[in-house]
């Protein structure tokens, strides 16, 4: 396959003027928006293939309105084109294999050097070249300006701002890319080096690339162009490069390929300098500032606790409070489950009564959780969360988490899967292949089924703590870190390594888009009910056999010992263990209907919401543990975290009402 | 589609998405190849509703 590719570069170096397909190629550094910028170009139908050889994605489309047969190609983000990774290898190859290709320069408004330094490559190719300066308004809003007529003034080259995101500025791109012509490159190199590039031009056979673009890479003598070049390419012509290359030394000094890539980074710099201008005082907006303070060990914290509040209030009171109530009570309460109620009374069979609308019902009791206690609950999380996602607070705050980990002990690599566990355990149990030992990976697992409760429970649990008094969460909260924080020094005294971290692009802050939130927020409710709602099911039908088979009962009385012993909860939260281990949400929102209903005192939800964070997150985490980790691991990962997490929230009983605490 | 948490700009295919569990044909999430965090794609609602309202990428003509 690389062969291929290869014949097929040389092919396309080697064919006729002319033979070859008009296209645009779209260029640019990672992250600057070029995959939106290529979906305004094209459309909705495209082709995502490797590119031959190797494991690069390149994206192809035919273009809307540029003519037609003009194919739109995606590269991947480089920093330049000279091959030093595959990517840059895979871009470099698709510009030299599309000989009469219009570049589309998509470039980060907000760094002229690095654009610049890519524009460089691209021009001494010799390809025509349009740039978009992509994320104007995120430039503007720093307080930098690229003045893009002036640079079309010196060099030739349309430019225009944009925000491919709103579209903005990409209908005067694309009528540019119909009138782009090529450009030559603007670099001045020292004398010896124009002198050879003259001298060398004459003996080679010519290309479908430019042959001083050829001459600079060889002269470099980093190239692996020379095999592409035609066989006609006669031998004295590589003497001809090691004696230039040598002269260059003798002119200045210093290696062919040190002198050509000093001569382009002087023009970015002083292209950089005429063109980009950074306001002092728009330079650090209050984004910036909240963003720098947001990440600050010190300043960071009141952030990250009046953040944490905010979602607190959402999620409890407008989540747990008004939505629940009025799905619970008014829709659910008075019209779904009378309804129901009445339709299924018209089958004769008591048996499928009672499993559709008996107390272990699947309307009456798995649909109403599903959908009238837990949705709304993680709904409104979801909705918090998302806000926290488009405003880039979260690489801050995985920044925050990092410090406080690796002040309680914890290996840093380990942060990463901790911080995803907040999302899905499940998901976050297999990143723990990134750790390098068995043990590493074992412990790690385990921290993650016991103290990190995944994004629904956290919703379900936090709608609970909200109805009581604020030293319920800070007590919840403490005993869940205290118990991490054990763990973790224990597994630093255990493990050994170096750190390794992670490394996040910090994006400016920004506010969050409510078209973007609301999107989000319906995929993973969809997602949610997608994979919770079955598990809900499911859970119910087990409770309803059990029920029938009078094991409920007999469950409830052996466990007595410890469910009302040891937690001083009513018998009847055994059920919500039960169910919990299919999914823990699952067992928090049968205890929130328990304490609603007046069931449960403060002291005996803070012992039930901290005895269901550490127990085994659900029954999908349980599997995939047996997955990495093997039969045995899971069940003495299990046999320990049962009784751990009963042990605990023993403990936490015992001391409340020890101390007289009321909440 | 670009990561929310570490910034990596990657392409949706079978392997960005998560595989971990049992429920793996019922999950839509994807995972950044880079730092493994999950994200949701569009949903099916909204799919629906653009092609619905023959909603085009903005700007577009």
């Amino acid at each position: 396959m690389a062969l291929m590719a290869f014949l097929m570069t040389k092919a396309a170096l080697t064919a006729p003027a002319g033979t070859q397909e008009t296209s645009v190629v779209l260029v640019g550094n990672a992250n600057v928006g070029k995959s939106v910028i290529f979906s305004y170009l094209t459309g909705k139908y495209v082709t995502v293939s490797n590119y031959p050889g190797t494991t690069v994605e390149i994206t192809r489309g035919k273009a809307r309105d540029l003519g037609p047969g003009v194919e739109v190609i995606d590269t991947p983000g480089v920093q330049s084109l000279s091959p030093e990774s595959e990517d840059e290898r895979v871009t470099r190859d698709v510009l030299l294999a599309n000989p009469c290709a219009t570049v589309l320069l998509v470039a980060d408004s907000k760094n002229a050097r690095r654009t610049l330094t890519l524009l460089v490559s691209v021009l001494e190719l010799g390809r025509p070249v349009v740039i978009a300066l992509n994320m104007s308004d995120e430039a503007r809003l720093r307080g930098v300006t690229f003045d893009a007529d002036a640079f079309s003034g010196i060099t030739g080259i349309e430019a225009f701002p944009t925000v491919a995101v709103e579209g903005r500025g990409l209908d005067k791109v694309k009528r540019s890319l119909l009138r782009a012509r090529r450009c030559p490159s603007p670099v001045l190199y020292p004398q010896a080096v124009e002198y050879a590039i003259e001298a060398l031009s004459a003996s080679l056979p010519q290309t479908n690339i430019s042959s001083r673009a050829v001459i600079l890479d060889l002269l470099t003598g980093e190239s692996d162009l020379a095999a592409l070049l035609p066989e006609s390419v006669p031998a004295e012509f590589w003497t001809m490069v090691a004696h230039y290359q040598e002269e260059i030394r003798r002119a200045c000094g210093r290696s062919s390929a040190a002198v050509i890539s000093g001569a382009r980074r002087a023009w970015v710099e002083q292209m950089a300098a005429r063109i980009s201008h950074t306001n002092e005082r728009g330079a650090e907006s209050w984004a910036d500032r909240f963003g720098r303070w947001s990440m600050h060990p010190l300043w960071g914290l009141p952030i990250l606790v009046a953040v944490l509040l905010a979602v607190f209030w959402f999620v409890g009171v407008f989540g747990a409070g008004t939505a629940v109530n009025f799905l619970e009570k008014t829709i659910f309460g008075a019209y779904l489950n009378p309804w129901a109620t009445s339709l299924v009374n018209l089958v004769p069979w008591s048996l499928f009564r009672d499993l559709m609308v008996g107390p272990y019902g699947v309307i009456t009791m798995a649909l109403t959780y599903a959908f009238a206690i837990v949705l709304p609950v993680v709904g409104t999380f979801f909705l918090a969360f998302g806000a926290l996602e488009d405003s880039g607070y979260l690489p801050r705050l995985a920044v925050m988490v990092d410090r406080l980990f690796r002040a309680m002990g914890l290996n840093g690599r380990a942060v990463l899967p901790m911080v995803l566990g907040l999302g899905c355990d499940t998901m976050a149990t297999l990143t723990t292949r990134v750790l390098d030992t068995k043990k590493e990976r074992v412990i790690v697992t385990l921290l993650l089924a016991l103290g990190v409760p995944c994004s629904a429970q956290m919703g379900v649990i936090l709608g609970m703590l909200s109805g009581l008094a604020f030293s319920a969460t800070i007590i919840w909260v403490g005993v869940v870190l205290g118990v991490l924080f054990a763990v973790g020094l224990l597994s630093s005294k255990l493990l050994k390594g170096e750190r390794s971290d992670f490394i996040l692009e910090i994006s400016p802050l920004r506010w969050p888009k409510v078209g973007n939130i609301a999107s989000k927020t319906l995929a993973r409710m969809e997602w949610y009910l997608k994979e919770a709602a079955p598990l809900f099911v499911y859970g119910t039908i087990l409770l309803f056999i059990m029920d029938r088979a009078s094991l409920l009962p007999w469950i409830e009385k052996a466990s007595a010992p410890v469910i009302k012993g040891l937690l001083g909860l009513p018998r009847e939260a055994t059920q919500a263990f039960i169910v919990g281990f299919l999914r823990r949400d699952y067992g928090a929102a049968g205890l929130f209907v328990l304490a609603r209903d007046g069931g449960l005192d403060a002291i005996q939800i803070v012992t039930s919401l901290i005895t269901i964070t550490l127990f085994m997150p659900c029954i999908a985490n349980f599997f995939v543990v047996i997955k990495e980790h093997g039969l045995k691991a899971a069940i003495l990962m299990g046999l320990f975290i049962i009784p751990f997490a009963l042990f605990m929230g023993g403990a936490v009983n015992y001391v409340l009402r020890g101390v007289g605490w009321i909440g | 589609m670009t990561c929310p948490l570490c910034g990596l700009e990657f392409e949706i295919n079978a392997n960005t998405r998560c595989t971990g569990c049992l429920l793996k044909k019922g999950c839509e999430k994807i995972c950044c190849p880079r730092c493994g965090y999950e994200t949701v794609v569009e949903s099916s609602l909204v799919g629906f509703a653009k092609k619905l309202f023959g909603k085009r990428p903005a700007g577009s003509t």
